[in-house]
């Protein structure tokens, strides 16, 4: 009888046991379906999301804007990877596109050949569009790239292995390799700076206002004037990644 | 009774379930312990990532300070005349470099000063795709032979030209 009466405790203890190992683990992995705390890292304004606009009117590709980038966020002046760069676009007579972008545009850019047959030419800069609905974090095995409350997509340096998922899935080719730390990278926005209440090292670096940043929503924000009043567009939009860089006058060969 | 005699009979720890129920424990024991260890202590929080990375990002070092405005406090000399010109609208550190380090530390770290034909000419220079509308615009080849350009122009308000050269 007694052993009986044990027999059924052991059953029914194990059964509570492997329950709650199950949904314990279950719980950890997806913490979204369990309730959780609010965020309690708030760093910056978080009012409205941050707001990127570039205007290629106004980009003259001196390239101030690369090579502060690269001082600013210590990436190898002398290799071949940029948190943001400068393309130029160039339509002839026959409709013939060619786009250059020497160096990422760090020294300027060379004259063309035959600058007569050019009927279209004008500068894009080129940097992380912080998407709302970004491809790379999705990808990422390990959790190391992310979405911030206030909208910037980072990388955990100390976690990512260096995969390069995110790099791949990356539509604008915003991710590098770092060189140094052989972990993703790509433009944080000077997140260390727009923390801060200054803005990022590309736009205080550039000469001619050609590239704005400041937050969304908020009515005093030059980003939010642009927004609201100039007609502006985004890159790639069919790869619907919902980017939160505007430009102003885009063109449809720029790719 | 015949029962209790056969269970008194047995050891605890001689029972299979016993042992089982142990190996189980011990690997439950191990599991949670690996996976605490593993698992960084922010990870999770506010989503699927480590947290405390935000704020590791907001430490990063700086290079370029906030604007011109603290230049101006020391450089006063240079104030009036850069206000006044058509490169007002420009930071000082768009042509001196970062700057940051400097104000600690002004002997050490001092900015660059670049005056050559090229320097300017990296945004002066007519180029396929430099909007006109934008900038004043030069040859280098026709323009002035090969002076530097601040033999004529006053850097900080190009307008202003020495020399009488117009």
């Amino acid at each position: 009888m007694a052993k009986m009466v044990r027999r059924r405790f052991f059953s029914l203890g194990g059964k509570l046991l492997a329950g709650g190992i199950v949904a314990g683990t279950i719980g950890k992995y997806f913490p979204d379906t369990v309730a959780h705390a609010a965020p309690t890292v708030r760093t910056g304004k978080t009012e409205g999301k941050w707001g990127f606009v570039v205007d290629t009117y106004k980009c003259i590709g001196c390239g101030r804007c690369v090579k502060a980038c690269k001082a600013e966020s210590q990436v190898p002046v002398d290799q071949e990877v940029y948190r943001t760069w400068v393309e130029r676009y160039t339509v002839d007579y026959d409709k013939n596109v060619k786009i250059e972008s020497p160096r990422g545009g760090i020294n300027g850019f060379p004259e063309v050949e035959n600058r007569e047959r050019i009927t279209k030419s004008f500068f894009v800069p080129k940097l992380c569009n912080q998407c709302e609905n970004a491809p790379c974090t999705k990808v990422c095995p390990v959790g190391a790239t992310y979405t911030t409350p206030d909208g910037v997509v980072l990388v955990d340096r100390e976690r990512c292995v260096g995969c390069s998922y995110c790099i791949q899935a990356c539509p604008y080719g915003a991710r590098f390799k770092h060189p140094v730390f052989k972990v993703a990278d790509k433009c944080t926005w000077c997140y260390h700076r727009i923390s801060k209440g200054m803005t990022t090292a590309c736009v205080q670096a550039c000469p001619v206002g050609a590239r704005v940043f400041g937050e969304i929503g908020v009515p005093d924000s030059p980003v939010d004037k642009i927004l609201s009043e100039e007609r502006v567009n985004i890159l790639k939009p069919e790869a619907g990644t919902m980017p939160l860089v505007d430009y102003l006058g885009l063109d449809k060969v720029v790719v | 009774m015949k029962n209790s005699d056969s269970d008194q009979k047995v050891k605890l720890t001689d029972q299979p379930l016993f042992r089982i129920g142990m190996i189980i424990a011990i690997v439950l024991v191990l599991f949670i312990g690996l996976q605490q260890w593993f698992i960084p202590k922010s990870f999770g929080k506010t989503g699927h990532y480590r947290s405390d990375n935000i704020q590791e990002w907001t430490e990063h070092e700086l290079q370029y300070a906030a604007g011109s405005d603290a230049c101006l406090t020391c450089h006063s000399n240079v104030k009036n005349i850069f206000l006044s010109g058509s490169h007002e609208q420009l930071n000082c550190e768009t042509c001196h470099g970062p700057a940051v380090k400097h104000p600690n530390n002004p002997m050490d770290s001092k900015p660059s000063i670049e005056s050559s034909r090229e320097f300017c000419g990296s945004c002066h220079q007519t180029l396929t795709g430099r909007p006109d509308t934008v900038i004043t615009q030069i040859d280098l080849g026709t323009h002035m032979g090969f002076a530097n350009c601040s033999d004529c122009h006053q850097p900080h308000n190009p307008g202003f030209k020495f020399g009488g050269a117009d």
